[in-house]
């Protein structure tokens, strides 16, 4: 099938063309269609305008049969496919958009809404930082990856939708593609049935060229005689196709099942001359690319309809010879991907392969594709694979927060007499499964106390490192820091070696001292990116805890940067990864006031984990409750309070004053100042039993920020145990408060901004400007509550300190509560409930008030107190 | 004047379906939601597709 002229798309071709230009505003264009319409081509034009004007070109198809493989899209573009996901994309991107010269880049993707996930992540990052120009086309209505719609959706690529040629131009088409004017009757006819759509109408010529249907009459085509011909182009092209002589068939077929293939393999399997007549035809395209000269079909609808078509017996024999030809020790195109290859295996007529599928599976499970690394495994097993692909498939199970699956197998794993490093890899993963996924921290318990009476040597070193998880999030964290100190880390692996890892992070963070341990941190994740277990997401999950013993000590800029590193490197990676990159950056910028990021990458993460057993969703649910109201959407903050609760985990133990904490921030913003003091004192409490010296002092902080008064002491005895710049100030703070010391107040202030948690900076000022008022001084009252309302008014928190600065009237911390639950229209036997005070004694504390304000009525005093709120000008 | 009118209106008569739509629509004050709606297509492709179509229609009502 020779090429038509490109017919009806100038002005499309012009605003490609404008993409192509320097400084332009979008990184590309994405041309959407119906199948037919002429993406392809467009984006072929596109290509060769491009290649004119001096840039290098590169093409990537998404297809069907790649689609299931990650990376499958890009591999011609891998030196090598194993090793740290992010690394292995990395280099991908490197390839892509590497250009001699140094000359710009245009990648065109055709059929983007076929690529695969971790394809579609390199797409994202090339367009994101302007890598190369990009030209994607996507078939409306079809769904796409996510990486990919964002793609427009957020504005990245501008958005072509190509629409089927007019009458006119289908008519002009016709004329130029048959060399000659076409019968009225004819074109007519021609554009009843096809309506612009170009490769129905070049589907239709060809056709009926062949049947002898359309011939030249008097100086005119004309169309004769009647036709057996079906309304629809898929049915048109499943015609075409099947009426192909049977080698050919046999090329288009081989293609379609493990597009793109290596010429190489088609040249080992087909008939050359047939090879040949599919290329003339137009069924099939050689790309001469490096390493590996490839080939792809001529359109996708082509694949669609012989995979639909063909049978699946010969489709699965097909694959079987593709797959055998690639499995040869001397196969003529390197490298195998190891997942394509399985992946073929597996749906061909050839017998399992237990080693094919379980190196497949190790390979799926690095490149994050952990449903796919799980089918394989399984796979693997049912061809009677060995302990690889047990322990394999129990990780991935549990990484996908299927629990009792996890549990059938890994039960039985445990009851099996194995060699060590396997056994207490099992253990190991079986107490990791019992603990989050299935939620049963006694069993889990269970599990390493039998194993640690049957381990010896190095066996019980591994083991204990779970022991140590299991004491930190128990909230034991002088135990478990114990634990970590007697166990010989040089005997563990990457996944013990991280678990270590983790244990240490939390127990030190509680106990205070954030930035030790970080080498061994280090140490491990760097095991985990080279390692064959697929430790990758433990890694994350240690990102998590580092940041968040940072924020407990104070070090926020350390956390931030961390974050920050983190969610640059993740955001974008499909599953998992990118939900936890959402969370950590989330939490800091939690803890240094920007709620507005806080709350939408919390909520993203907490909506993201939601449907998993795991304990996420309540993990991150705190610090989401904590982000809400702290903005002061006291309704949003308790509805997800609520769901918070129904989110409980029992393994998160080690989070409890967290919890209590962020119910006291809700009712802070329900105006609830002394229920929020109350809470944060059982919260420290908590703490203080469990030894986690850090989170009291977090705890005991929200203490102050709600007016206690009474934390100096205990918090001088902590500055004692606990390091980093949080305490010393949170002592500071408590002392010149108790001591209604203004300036120091305003000195502590100062010192917390530096910190970063700007909000407590707020509390701080907003305490100094009271403590001012109380001694007449005016002056520096004025700068404190200035101060405070800016601050306040950056991070666009509300905190009941704020509130109180931003009310110079003289009423007590309690008038000042019950004032503002009147003007959020509570009556005052709901006040008394609220405050767990008696309705006489509420009446009192108005009456008081009136007074001191020289007002008559409880609405007065409501009008009053909103009058003088923060952000109304008043203050 | 009528003669303008009947050379605009041939003109895009003569455009792509959609494009032809998408100006009328346009020109009637309708919502950019309805007519992405009415032409299936994603509201980010409204400005480019009016786009294309004004310069299509520019080139018809040019042709010689």
């Amino acid at each position: 099938m020779q090429a038509w002229p490109l017919t009806g798309r100038v002005e499309e071709l012009e605003v490609i063309a404008g993409a192509l230009c320097p400084d332009q505003p979008h990184g590309g264009v994405v041309i959407a269609g119906s199948a037919g319409v002429g993406k392809t081509r467009l984006a072929r034009e596109a290509m060769a305008l491009a290649a004119e004007r001096g840039r290098a070109v590169r093409w990537i198809t998404g297809t069907a049969a790649a689609q299931s493989i990650p990376l499958g899209a890009c591999a011609q573009w891998a030196d090598r496919l194993d090793g740290d996901p992010l690394q292995l994309v990395g280099n991908v991107m490197a390839k892509v958009t590497a250009s001699p010269n140094g000359a710009p880049v245009l990648v065109v993707v055709d059929d983007a809404r076929l690529l695969d996930n971790l394809s579609s992540f390199v797409l994202h990052q090339i367009v994101l930082r302007r890598a190369a120009t990009v030209i994607a086309t996507v078939r409306t209505g079809a769904p796409a990856p996510d990486a990919v719609t964002a793609l427009w959706k957020d504005g990245h690529l501008r958005r072509l939708d190509l629409q089927p040629l007019s009458h006119g131009e289908s008519d002009a088409l016709l004329h130029s593609a048959l060399d000659g004017p076409v019968s009225a009757a004819c074109a007519e006819r021609m554009w009843r049935l096809t309506r612009g759509n170009v490769l129905f109408l070049h589907q239709l010529v060809n056709q009926e060229m062949q049947a002898r249907r359309l011939v030249p009459h008097d100086g005119e085509w004309h169309w004769v005689g009647t036709m057996e011909m079906s309304q629809s182009l898929v049915d048109l092209v499943d015609l075409r196709i099947g009426a192909t002589p049977g080698p050919v068939l046999e090329v288009i077929d081989l293609v379609a099942v493990a597009e793109p293939l290596e010429l190489a393999y088609l040249t080992a399997l087909a008939d050359a001359a047939a090879i040949e007549d599919a290329e003339r035809r137009g069924l099939i395209m050689v790309s001469r690319t490096r390493p590996n000269t490839v080939v792809r079909l001529g359109h996708p609808l082509y694949g669609e309809v012989r995979l639909a078509q063909a049978g699946n017996l010969r489709l699965s024999r097909l694959r079987g010879r593709i797959a055998r030809e690639m499995g040869r020790p001397s196969a003529p195109a390197r490298p195998v991907d190891p997942v394509r290859l399985a992946v073929l295996w597996l749906q061909s007529d050839l017998t399992p392969d237990p080693d094919v599928f379980t190196r497949a599976a190790q390979a799926a499970f690095r490149r994050l594709d952990v449903e796919l690394a799980e089918r394989l495994a399984a796979a693997a097993m049912a061809a009677g694979a060995g302990l690889d692909a047990e322990l394999l498939r129990g990780n991935a199970l549990m990484t996908l927060s299927r629990g009792a699956e996890g549990e059938d197998l890994l039960g039985v794993l445990t009851s099996r007499p194995l060699p060590e490093p396997a056994w207490s890899a099992a253990v190991n993963l079986r107490a990791d499964n019992l603990l989050w996924p299935l939620g049963q921290p006694e069993q889990s318990r269970k599990v390493i106390d039998h194993a640690l009476a049957a381990a010896s040597g190095p066996a019980s070193h591994r083991v204990l490192a779970f022991r140590a998880v299991q004491l930190a999030v128990e909230a034991h964290p002088a135990e478990a820091l114990k634990i970590c100190e007697s166990i010989d880390s040089s005997q563990l692996a990457a996944l013990p070696a991280l678990k270590l890892a983790c244990a240490q992070t939390i127990s030190l963070g509680d106990l205070g001292h954030p930035l030790q341990g970080r080498t061994f941190a280090e140490e491990a994740t760097r095991l985990a990116a080279a390692s064959p277990e697929g430790a990758f997401f433990q890694a994350i999950i240690l990102v998590v805890y580092q940041t968040q013993a940072l924020i407990v000590g104070g070090c926020l800029p350390e956390a931030v940067s961390l974050a920050e590193r983190t969610y640059q490197q993740y955001s974008v990676v499909p599953g998992a990864a990118q939900i936890f990159s959402n969370a950590i950056s989330g939490m800091a910028a939690l803890a240094v006031g920007e709620l507005d990021t806080a709350v939408e990458r919390l909520g993203n993460a907490v909506m993201g984990l939601g449907d998993r057993t795991d304990g996420g969703a309540y993990h991150f649910g705190i610090d989401y409750v904590e982000a809400l109201a702290r903005s002061g959407d006291a309704e949003a903050a308790t509805e997800a309070l609520a769901q918070m609760e129904r989110n409980r985990h029992p393994a998160h133990v080690y989070r409890e004053s967290d919890s209590l904490l962020a119910g006291a921030w809700v009712s802070a913003a329900r105006g609830r100042t002394s229920q929020a003091r109350d809470l944060a004192r059982e919260a420290a409490e908590f703490a203080r039993t469990r030894g986690q010296h850090a989170r009291e002092v977090v705890s005991l902080q929200g203490a102050i920020q709600f007016g206690d008064q009474h934390t100096a002491g205990r918090l001088a005895e902590l500055a004692e145990l606990v390091d980093g710049p949080r305490v010393r100030l949170a002592a500071r703070w408590a002392a010149a408060l108790s001591g209604r010391d203004g300036d120091a107040l305003l000195t502590v202030s100062r010192d917390l901004e530096v910190m970063g948690d700007r909000i407590a900076a707020a509390d701080a000022a907003a305490h100094a400007t009271r403590a001012f008022h109380q001694r007449n001084r005016r002056g520096p009252a004025l700068t404190a509550s200035a101060r405070a309302d800016r601050l306040i008014t950056d991070c666009g928190a509300t905190t009941p300190a704020a509130r109180a600065a931003a009310t110079p009237l003289p009423l007590t911390n309690r008038e000042r509560e019950i004032a503002v639950l009147i003007s959020h229209g509570l009556s005052n036997i709901e006040i008394a409930q609220a405050l767990t005070l008696s309705v006489r004694t509420i009446e009192g504390h108005i009456y008081r008030a009136c007074t001191r304000v020289g007002i008559a009525t409880r609405t007065e005093l409501a009008g009053l107190i909103t009058q003088f709120a923060p952000g109304n000008g008043s203050a | 004047m009528a003669h303008d009118v009947d050379a605009y209106e041939a003109a895009l008569r003569r455009l792509p379906e959609a494009h032809s739509l998408a100006l009328r629509l346009r020109s009637a004050g309708v919502a950019d939601e309805v007519v992405c709606e009415y032409l299936h297509i994603e509201t980010e492709g409204l400005e480019t597709l009016l786009r294309v179509a004004e310069q299509k229609l520019h080139a018809e009502l040019h042709k010689r």
